[in-house]
């Protein structure tokens, strides 16, 4: 099969409708070749001429979901770095889990849909900044399995590093050619685990968490599959638990359980229910 | 810096008191209580004041006389207002007169309310009172009428705003300006130009000429790029930039500003002025100023441009297509970022080379470092067409990036060649077996029987996919053999090989024992050799599997009951109709769909209502399915179902209807799209290609309309007309240009223009000098001054 022959707009149609059911990623009709180049390259590997076979196969065959895990390396944008829209980060730290530490509490976070893992690492050395690194718990997941291998390799390209850094945050990374690599205490700290955001089950089996930062991820989200997702992690919030979007994202739209407030200009949703 | 500020609390959605005063809302519509919603919208929560406005619009005339009072009594709180003034735009009733009354209330506020709400209710029959109002002595009452006759729109609409340029008010002038450059009406192009000259209203002039898409405002843009201030010239390279844009969309055509510049006189510096104010432009003014120094063909901008192939996507591609506008010495300038340039320039470049002498440079780009290079190398070269260079491209073959290995695999197919053919025969028995996988591939395309012990080997190879790829390419293998092969692989133990030989087999020419070992895999154990049974014998149109195919409609496998609904669309029995028409009306969403496609193609009127009912299918993926399966049928009731496709709410549906429509013939589906293009909320920019393309039909149903059209719907006809650029709808315009509709004939005097045709022109002289209508003589005049 080409990937440049564009495919019809009615498989476009019930392929993207497949996607998003299952990976929750949207395409509108905008993004027919941008999808037909991805697909059409993950379909000839796995054998098929035709994107309507391999829809079939995707929606049929027994394998379907192991062939969804190899599709999602295709389409998931991996783009983040470190700092991030950083002062939620701040806030995070400062207002919450450090807070809880000095409550004598060990706080858990959680980094949904972490992509390649420069959030959490961000948060980690802040915590490790303030000596607190080793009374938390950090969980990160992310749908791709590729982009959670690079996480736990600590080792990142440049351009991941765009931002300014906090003062001594250097002291938890290192240059190494045109790479940095981020010091193994801040990696290991983390759990990484794969997990798709929209398995009500899977987050289901997650504990629940002081702090959940799920930032620029529901922007490739339609609003209905937005409300699936809040929802699921406003069930993994604990009482008082605050959850964190980026800043381009508003939940204002949506009927969710929780309450948006705001600390020195950093929005967050918080769990206010008892 | 943070500031440790109480956090203030709202709820996401809906609270709980909130959902119970939203539930009374609706309540209070249900039992049509106007006096109970009216007094709702003091509700302190936006979010069911928007609730309670949508109740109140939908209640029509009954309401609209309270709200009335309301806005005129009880000004006491900011939201209720507003709320009253959504609900009076948004009302269903079909009578403003209410709305007009309000309007001449002594109150200003009042008034600019009402003069707000009849620009939102876009009534064409408020222009008069709007134009009176335009003329308060209160600025804001004004104003609002102003922006309340821009949206209107139309030929009165434009009059009153032309009028207004004259007042000396600033508050005024400015809205109209900007309303002006969107009005599309060649008369304002003059008083905006009058404009420029004047320092508080160029920039905001500068940009409403860009936007009026009209060739007459070149000149006066165009004298603007030798200002002395860079700003200044930047800001007329994003109106000239725009106003091409603007007017490329309206008549077609490749002729933009490009020959507009040429003739605008003082442009020797221009190239230089615009170079200069590269420095500090952000990334929209640079792809504009490219765009414009494109269109000037301007040499000595060549190492600037260059400089911009390495910027932000859009400029760098407008870069890239303004070097390979401007000629000779921007192509030595592509070769030599072809061979030294970074990636991202060499992206920007490649889609714009389309010459031999390219190609030495574009063979460097194939070890490129970034995959996007390399692939848009191997499409380049493809698409050149030079077959010398297939020596170079198969060593890509085996690139670790899927994207290269599949365009250097098009690029070969297409240059073909006897050495392209001898390359492939020895890469079929390289070691890399993504080499002899992609080899198979290009000598299965290129056919013939010479491979045939190549192909016959490789059904043997040690890699799973070499052998897949081996036994779909004996399908396309000149010799007897290569069935004798695939039919004993269609008896493999592995049911892998059996699903791949059985679909070669449904592309082989047909042949008994194929068939009979197709109808065998149609009871094989394995679903997805049953899958490629059907799509095969569906295929090859065996007619004499009907039955077997039909039993499958009830196999284990979803899979294999789509195959089994899509082979029976293939086949003219009545079994297979009668099993497809069970089908349509299955629960199962993709053998439903599989159905409406297959009743298509079976083209009987008795599936004509089935596929009416699936345009009010709740998936939008079906009803999608049905606009395209009705494409059979040339029943009039088909061109009303388009039509209200044509306002789905998924637009791969809306676009399909608009596709369908554009293709059908005769007036009826003509008159549709005219229809479409009438309201206000279609997709303009869809429909007017749409009706472009000239079936028949389509160009005397257009001049039919735009006898009856008005000043809005005249100009977008023509604008089809003109981007025809066919003698017959250039006849059409002249009809039009000779109709008693004066809307019409002032339309088509600028289409004319555009088209530019010796008669147009003359018929245009003859009307600036002898025309009855003075508003057109000064139309015709204007267009001829260029």
């Amino acid at each position: 099969m080409n990937g440049n022959t564009r495919m019809s707009p009615q498989v476009f149609s019930i392929l993207s409708s497949l996607i998003e059911e299952k990976l929750g990623l949207y395409y509108d009709l905008s993004q027919i070749d941008a999808l037909t180049e991805r697909l059409g390259g993950r379909a000839a590997e796995a054998g098929f001429d035709s994107l309507l076979d391999y829809y079939y196969y995707l929606r049929y065959d027994a394998a379907a979901e192991k062939e969804l895990e190899l599709l999602v390396e295709r389409l998931v944008v991996g783009e983040t770095y470190f700092f991030r829209e950083r002062l939620q980060l701040d806030v995070a730290v400062q207002d919450f889990i450090g807070q809880a530490v000095a409550r004598g509490e060990r706080p858990r976070v959680w980094s949904a849909a972490c992509a390649t893992g420069e959030e959490i690492l961000s948060l980690g050395m802040l915590l490790a900044a303030r000596g607190i690194l080793d009374r938390v718990d950090l969980v990160a997941s992310d749908i791709s399995a590729a982009a959670l291998k690079r996480a736990k390799l600590g080792k990142f390209p440049k351009r991941s590093l765009r931002d300014a850094w906090p003062a001594g945050a250097d002291r938890f990374f290192s240059w190494e050619s045109d790479h940095i690599v981020v010091d193994r205490r801040i990696v290991d700290a983390v759990q990484f685990v794969r997990l798709n955001l929209l398995d009500p089950g899977a987050v289901a089996a997650l504990p629940r968490f002081d702090v959940i930062l799920c930032r620029n991820v529901l922007i490739y989200f339609r609003d209905s599959t937005v409300a699936r997702a809040v929802n699921s992690l406003a069930g993994r919030l604990k009482p008082g638990g605050v959850l964190f979007v980026g800043i381009s994202e508003s939940l204002l739209r949506f009927e969710t359980t929780l309450a948006c407030e705001e600390r020195g200009g950093a929005f967050f949703y918080r769990n206010a229910e008892p | 810096m943070r500031t440790d500020t109480a956090p203030s609390i709202s709820r996401a959605g809906l609270s709980a008191e909130e959902g119970r005063r939203a539930a009374r809302a609706a309540r209070l519509h249900d039992a049509r209580d106007v006096e109970g919603l009216i007094a709702m919208l003091d509700d302190p929560s936006w979010k069911v004041r928007r609730r309670v406005v949508e109740f109140l619009a939908a209640e029509g005339a009954p309401a609209v006389e309270p709200l009335c009072d309301l806005l005129r009594t009880r000004r006491d709180n900011e939201a209720r207002l507003a709320a009253a003034v959504d609900v009076l735009s948004a009302s269903v009733t079909s009578d403003d007169t209410p709305i007009w009354r309000l309007a001449k209330y002594r109150s200003t506020p009042v008034v600019a309310d009402a003069a707000q709400i009849l620009g939102r209710r876009r009534q064409s029959d408020s222009v008069p009172l709007l134009v009176l109002l335009m003329a308060s002595k209160d600025d804001n009452v004004a104003v609002t009428a102003i922006e309340a006759l821009g949206r209107i729109g139309g030929r009165a609409a434009v009059d009153a705003l032309l009028e207004c340029l004259h007042s000396d008010n600033f508050f005024r002038v400015f809205p109209t300006i900007e309303l002006l450059g969107r009005s599309g009406d060649p008369r304002a192009v003059r008083p905006l130009t009058d404009l420029l000259e004047r320092p508080q209203y160029t920039r905001e002039a500068a940009r409403a000429l860009g936007r009026t898409g009209d060739l007459g405002a070149v000149p006066a843009l165009a004298r603007l790029l030798n200002d002395s201030h860079d700003s200044t010239v930047r800001l007329a390279a994003q109106s000239l930039a725009e106003l091409d844009v603007r007017y490329r969309e309206r008549y077609g055509g490749a002729d933009g500003i490009e020959s507009a510049l040429s003739h605008a006189g003082s442009m020797e510096e221009a190239g230089a002025r615009l170079c200069r104010a590269l420095a500090g432009a952000d990334a929209k003014e640079q792809a504009a100023i490219a765009a414009v120094l494109s269109a000037l063909g301007e040499q000595d901008a060549v190492p600037h441009l260059s400089r911009l192939l390495d910027g932000p996507t859009e400029v760098a591609a407008a870069a890239a297509a303004a070097l390979e506008h401007i000629g000779k010495r921007a192509e030595e300038e592509m070769r030599r970022v072809l061979r030294d340039g970074t990636s991202s320039e060499r992206e920007a470049v490649l889609p714009f080379c389309a010459k031999r002498n390219a190609v030495p440079a574009i063979l460097q780009c194939l070890s490129d470092e970034e995959p996007s290079v390399r692939a848009l190398a191997a499409e380049t070269l493809g698409r050149i067409g030079e077959p010398a260079v297939v020596r170079h491209l198969f060593p890509l073959l085996a690139d670790a990036d899927i994207r290269v290995a599949q365009s250097v695999t098009s690029a070969i197919q297409s240059l073909g060649s006897d050495e392209a053919r001898a390359l492939a025969m020895d890469s079929a028995r390289s070691d890399s077996p993504v080499m002899r996988r992609a080899a198979l591939r290009i000598l299965a395309y290129f056919g013939g029987s010479s491979a045939f012990d190549v192909f016959a080997a490789a059904t043997g190879d040690s890699d799973a996919r070499v052998r897949d790829v081996a036994i779909q390419g004996l399908a396309f293998v000149d010799d007897p053999r290569a069935l004798e092969k695939l039919l004993q692989a269609s008896r493999d133990p592995n049911e892998k090989v059996r699903a791949v030989s059985v679909r070669a087999l449904g592309q082989c020419a047909p042949d008994a024992r194929a068939a009979r070992a197709l109808v065998d895999g149609l009871r094989d154990s394995d679903a997805w050799v049953r899958y490629y049974a059907c799509q095969a014998l569906g295929r090859l149109r065996e007619e004499g599997a009907c039955s077997p195919i039909a039993e499958l409609l009830a196999d284990s496998a979803g899979q294999v009951r789509v195959a089994a609904v899509e082979a029976l669309s293939h086949l003219r029995t009545d079994i297979a109709f009668g099993a497809l028409r069970e089908a349509a009306q299955s629960s199962e969403q993709d053998v439903q769909r599989a159905a409406l496609i297959g009743l298509g193609l079976a083209k009987r009127a008795e599936s004509l209502p089935l596929l009416l009912d699936a345009l009010d299918h709740g998936e939008a993926a079906t009803r999608l399915v049905a606009v395209s399966a009705l494409a059979a049928f040339p029943d009039r009731e088909v061109i009303p179902a388009w039509t209200r496709a044509a306002w789905d709410p998924d637009p791969a549906v809306r676009n399909a209807a608009v596709a369908n429509l554009a293709k059908r013939e005769g007036s009826e589906a003509t008159g549709a799209l005219v229809g479409l293009l009438a309201s206000s909320k279609s997709d303009t920019a869809n429909v007017l290609s749409a009706l472009s393309i000239p079936v028949n039909g389509r160009v005397a149903t257009i001049l039919a309309s735009l006898r009856q059209a008005d000043e809005e719907l005249s100009p977008k006809l023509t604008s089809v007309l003109a981007r025809m650029r066919r003698p017959e709808a250039s006849d059409a315009l002249l009809q039009a240009f000779q109709s008693s509709n004066a809307a019409c004939r002032r339309a088509a005097a600028t289409a004319l223009a555009a088209v530019g045709s010796h008669d147009g022109i003359r018929a245009i002289r003859q009307a600036a000098f002898h025309d009855a209508d003075p508003q057109l003589k000064q139309i015709c005049s204007l267009l001829l001054a260029r």
